[in-house]
């Protein structure tokens, strides 16, 4: 359904460029620029896709032809050795525990089918999870016989924090051994509190694995004190690196004050340099690693420099302007989208979190129909989004979910606005929404 | 599969000839419970989902189903399931039309008609408490349905379909139904394969279920078509259109099922003569072989007990030891050598799921014998006779009396000689105990505890097998046999492409068929 298109002739133009120094100061317009939108439409699905960047572009298509049909050794810059420790940095991580992979599915995957997990051992997820974590834990599942107890939660304007901790810390049995949850819904916006779930995690002693694909480029956020032990996430939607590319954080040292807990016996499937015969050295237990983690997981085959040079430049670029000031940013876009279409459409039709502050993101999902009992029709919220899209080239998306205490599947339209847009990109798309919604009522 | 061109010349050459005994059954859609009805009803209805048959006997294809009516089978990947498999959108199929005048539409309210008439206190098909157990609202809605009079009118029937609805049936335009569930149905698209749950159109309501009125009004959406008068004939339908059909195919101006012999010998060398071109409802059977790629057998036969007592059934399962059931084998590998037969010590066949091969079998109680004579019935065909017959002598030997009895409408018996065909081969927990436990209350716990736990397969599997041995401890049941299909259907020497499916427990798939025009 994206649509999004070089701007013609950008090469020409005066187009912002990282390293000048600019950035940290640049205004939001002028940052605007930076990337690469469809003309005349408004791109509010930041959740599924994001803008490249033009350098982002340029970086990619620059170094594919650095590497094509050259006699170099393709084999060591294919582990991203000084991208992945730029990239950590941005994340208070090192780079022995930052991978850049293909997406936040792959890396679930190999989280997932990499845990220490036999027969009996129960998994704690919840049923707003991306698909592909589902899917993954349902195989291990069938494969290895672990238990999975799938929680729904709670969803709506009125939601608070203590509610979503107390239905995890209820679901903890003895049997207990990962809690595996997603920081922020693709389905309803909702952010997790995420260090909360992490101490009850602690508490309990338990893994936590973290779906963090809307993470990176939305929030300003030190991984290692949050205090997982894993966190995969998109490089190609906040992040506005290309498709095909991901970061996976996974835990390699023990730093107490953020995650007193040993680190997990964890089996990074997919691996070259894993050794051929015998075993890596024991996990260390101190804030020293025994090993590079990272590169087990990074090293899995011949991979595309150009992939990783671009996502590097996309989080240098991130870097310059700021990720606080990005969250700032993003953060005051959404709740001037929360309050628009409140306004329009009624606190009672959001399905997204906004009474309690600490579980807002940008992202905001709500049933744009006048009837209660269009949230459970997929064809009419379908049209709807293809209506936007087709007729004033406003790019949201439906998502779907169950909710609690409700025999149907909920049906929403969710937006996600980021830094390339503004409010009044916002108040045009939630006027033009009203309307559309109100006509097909 | 594409049909014969409009302008082909077509003769009476081209009628498939059919001859066996009994006649065809009921082609209303919840009357079709047995594989030679259905092998019929198959060439007029069809279902939201279906299964399409592979001449290479080790293909997984023929258990798979898929999207007849509907459009796609629903999966996450069409937005037609969501994470916790209790909703499922099914988009119709477009350009499916009714024989009605004129043609007209398939609609999502065909659908839930369909599935309404399910309830009807006249006529209900076995197959409903599959259904009941996972639509939301389906049980409460069937059970207001019974208490109207097994006389009500067509009329009284409609009344009460179009007053209630099924709340977990959701109609969102002409051409989407929502199934909501009471828990997660991984088997769902089998179920709505099942010829009971076949769209019913508008017409439908004027008639009682199954009422010979209706039988001379049935209408298709299949390839054929009954000719009204004669209800064994079919002729080509014209509102059928192969482009908009991806489960049938038609080859043929028309089928035929004449009266014939039930001895099988004798069908048999009609088919070789070319005097007919296949058995119906017979057991005739080429040359023999191994059964290949883990079939899914059938619980064929077993005694199904219909004693309150519970001592008393269990002198009956005590009585019918591995020594009987050897016998039981041996008539039945002489009579029937096109199908291969295991003793069966359990209820769940080979090849099904939670199949569990040295089961321990029943285990014997407390039981003592009943104080008058039990009633064994039997359908009379084939080898029932004779291995009712040698069940009933082992009663006796155990001081049980037995009186054998043909089985008729309306007869009461204590102990029925039956056969549990699985209608779906995949995902098909349920198949057999769930059937067997809706009879049995303290059974139903169990299997409610296994349907909920259907997501987490080692909980499933465990509950099921307790509600298994539990039918068996306390004698609801009596395994004799397992058997499946080791030898295809004999054809004559002008069929080609003679397939078959396991949801007709083997039989000829009549759509796939096509003849020789050069053979006569």
């Amino acid at each position: 359904m994206s649509q999004t298109l070089t701007e013609p002739g950008h090469a020409g133009r005066d187009i912002p460029r990282s390293g000048d120094g600019t950035l940290g100061s640049a205004s939001w317009s002028r940052i605007h620029e930076l990337f690469a939108l469809a003309p005349d439409s408004v791109h509010l699905n930041t959740g599924t896709i994001g803008v490249l960047p033009h350098e982002v572009l340029d970086t990619q298509d620059r170094v594919t032809r650095e590497w094509t049909g050259g006699l170099m050794d393709v084999y060591p810059p294919g582990m991203y050795a000084e991208h992945r420790a730029a990239i950590g940095r941005s994340f208070g991580v090192d780079q022995d525990e930052m991978v850049i992979s293909h997406n936040a599915t792959e890396g679930m995957a190999r989280v997932i089918h990499g845990l220490d997990l036999h027969a009996g051992d129960e998994v704690i997820t919840t049923s707003h999870e991306c698909y592909s974590v589902l899917s993954n834990f349902n195989l291990v599942r069938n494969r290895h016989g672990i238990s999975l107890k799938v929680l729904t939660l709670p969803t709506g304007h009125d939601v608070r924090a203590e509610e979503i901790i107390e239905i995890f810390e209820r679901a903890v049995t003895p049997r207990t051994k990962v809690l595996a949850f997603f920081g922020i819904s693709l389905f309803t916006g909702m952010l997790m509190p995420i260090r909360a779930l992490c101490e009850l995690a602690h508490r309990h002693g338990l893994t936590t694995v973290i779906d963090g694909a809307l993470m990176p480029g939305l929030l300003d956020c030190d991984m290692r004190a949050l205090g997982a032990d894993f966190i995969s996430c998109s490089g190609s939607k906040f992040q506005c690196g290309p498709l095909g590319t991901g970061l996976l954080y996974a835990r390699n040292k023990v730093h107490p004050e953020h995650n007193p807990l040993p680190l997990p016996t964890f089996w990074p499937v997919i691996s070259t340099w894993y050794p051929m015969m015998g075993s890596p050295p024991p996990r260390t237990r101190t804030s020293v690693e025994s090993d590079n983690l990272g590169d087990y997981l990074q090293s899995a085959g011949s991979a595309s420099i150009a992939r990783g040079a671009a996502l590097a430049k996309a989080c240098q670029i991130w870097d310059e302007i700021g990720r606080d000031r990005i969250q700032r940013r993003t953060t005051a876009l959404g709740e001037h989208a929360r309050s628009r279409i409140a306004e329009r459409f009624g606190i009672e039709a959001m399905y997204s979190p906004g009474a309690d502050e600490r579980l807002r993101s940008p992202l905001v999902a709500w049933n744009p129909f006048r009837e209660p009992r269009d949230a459970w029709n997929v064809r009419k919220i379908h049209e709807y989004t293809s209506r936007l899209a087709a007729e004033h080239r406003i790019w949201v998306r439906w998502t779907e979910f169950d909710v609690p205490g409700s025999p149907h599947q909920h049906y929403a339209a969710r937006v996600a606005p980021h830094i390339y847009n503004d409010e009044s990109e916002i108040d045009h798309a939630v006027t033009v929404m009203a309307r559309l919604a109100e006509e097909m009522s | 599969m594409t049909a014969i061109a409009p302008h082909a010349s077509r003769t009476s050459t081209d009628v498939l000839r059919l001859s066996g005994p009994g006649r065809p059954g009921h082609l209303d859609p919840i009357c079709v419970d047995d594989p030679a009805t259905a092998q019929l009803a198959r060439l007029s209805t069809r279902c939201l989902f279906g299964y399409v048959g592979d001449p290479d006997p080790l293909s997984w294809r023929p258990g798979t189903p898929v999207a007849d009516l509907a459009a796609a089978v629903p999966s996450i990947y069409n937005a037609g399931v969501g994470a916790s498999n209790r909703s499922l959108v099914v988009m119709l199929r477009p350009g499916v039309r009714w024989d009605t005048t004129p043609h007209r539409p398939v609609t999502a309210h065909d659908v839930v008609r369909g599935i309404k008439r399910l309830g009807n206190p006249v006529r209900r098909p076995a197959a409903l408490p599959y259904l009941t157990a996972m639509i939301r609202g389906m049980a409460e809605f069937c059970a207001g349905y019974a208490e109207l009079p097994p006389d009500a009118t067509a009329a009284e029937l409609a009344a009460y379909q179009d007053d209630h609805d099924i709340a977990g049936l959701l109609v969102l335009d002409d051409e989407t139904v929502v199934f909501e569930l009471t828990r997660p149905a991984l088997d769902l698209p089998h179920l709505l394969a099942l010829p009971c749950t076949a769209p019913a159109p508008a017409e439908y309501d004027a008639f009682v279920p199954g009422s010979a009125e209706l039988r001379a009004h049935l209408r298709s959406t299949g390839p054929y078509r009954p000719i009204p008068g004669e209800p064994s004939r079919w002729e080509p339908n014209p509102a059928w259109r192969a482009e908009s059909d991806p489960v049938r195919s038609r080859h043929l101006s028309g089928i035929r099922v004449d009266p014939g012999p039930a001895d099988a010998g004798e069908l048999a060398r009609q088919v070789r003569a070319g005097t007919i071109d296949l058995a119906w409802n017979a057991e005739v059977t080429g040359p023999a072989g191994e059964p290949v790629n883990d079939p899914a057998y059938a619980l064929d036969p077993c005694l199904v007990l219909n004693v309150r007592d519970l001592a008393v059934r269990r002198a009956v399962a005590a009585a019918i030891d591995q020594d009987v059931r050897a016998a039981v084998a041996d008539i039945a590998v002489t009579a029937e050598p096109g199908r291969h037969a295991l003793v069966a010590s359990s209820i769940v066949p080979p090849g099904n799921d939670g199949h569990l091969p040295d089961h321990p079998g029943f285990h014997p109680g407390e039981n003592r014998r009943p104080d008058s004579t039990l009633t064994l019935v039997h359908r009379g065909t084939g080898t029932d006779g004779a291995v009712a017959g040698t069940c009933a002598a082992a009663l006796r030997r155990a001081g049980i009396e037995v009186r054998l009895a043909e089985r008729d409408a309306g007869q009461e018996w204590d102990i029925a000689l039956t056969s549990l065909h699985p209608a779906w081969t995949q995902e098909n927990s349920r198949v057999f105990v769930q059937a067997l436990a809706e009879g049995y209350a303290p059974v139903r716990p169990i299997v409610d505890r296994a349907m909920d736990t259907a997501a987490d397969p080692t909980t499933a599997t465990t509950a099921w097998r307790e509600a298994e041995q539990r039918l068996l401890d306390d004698g609801v049941v009596v395994p004799l046999l397992f058997r499946t299909r080791c030898a295809p259907p004999l054809t004559s020497d002008r069929v080609l492409d003679a397939v078959t499916l396991p949801s007709l427990a083997h039989e000829v798939d009549l759509t796939a068929l096509r003849v020789r025009r050069d053979v006569p």
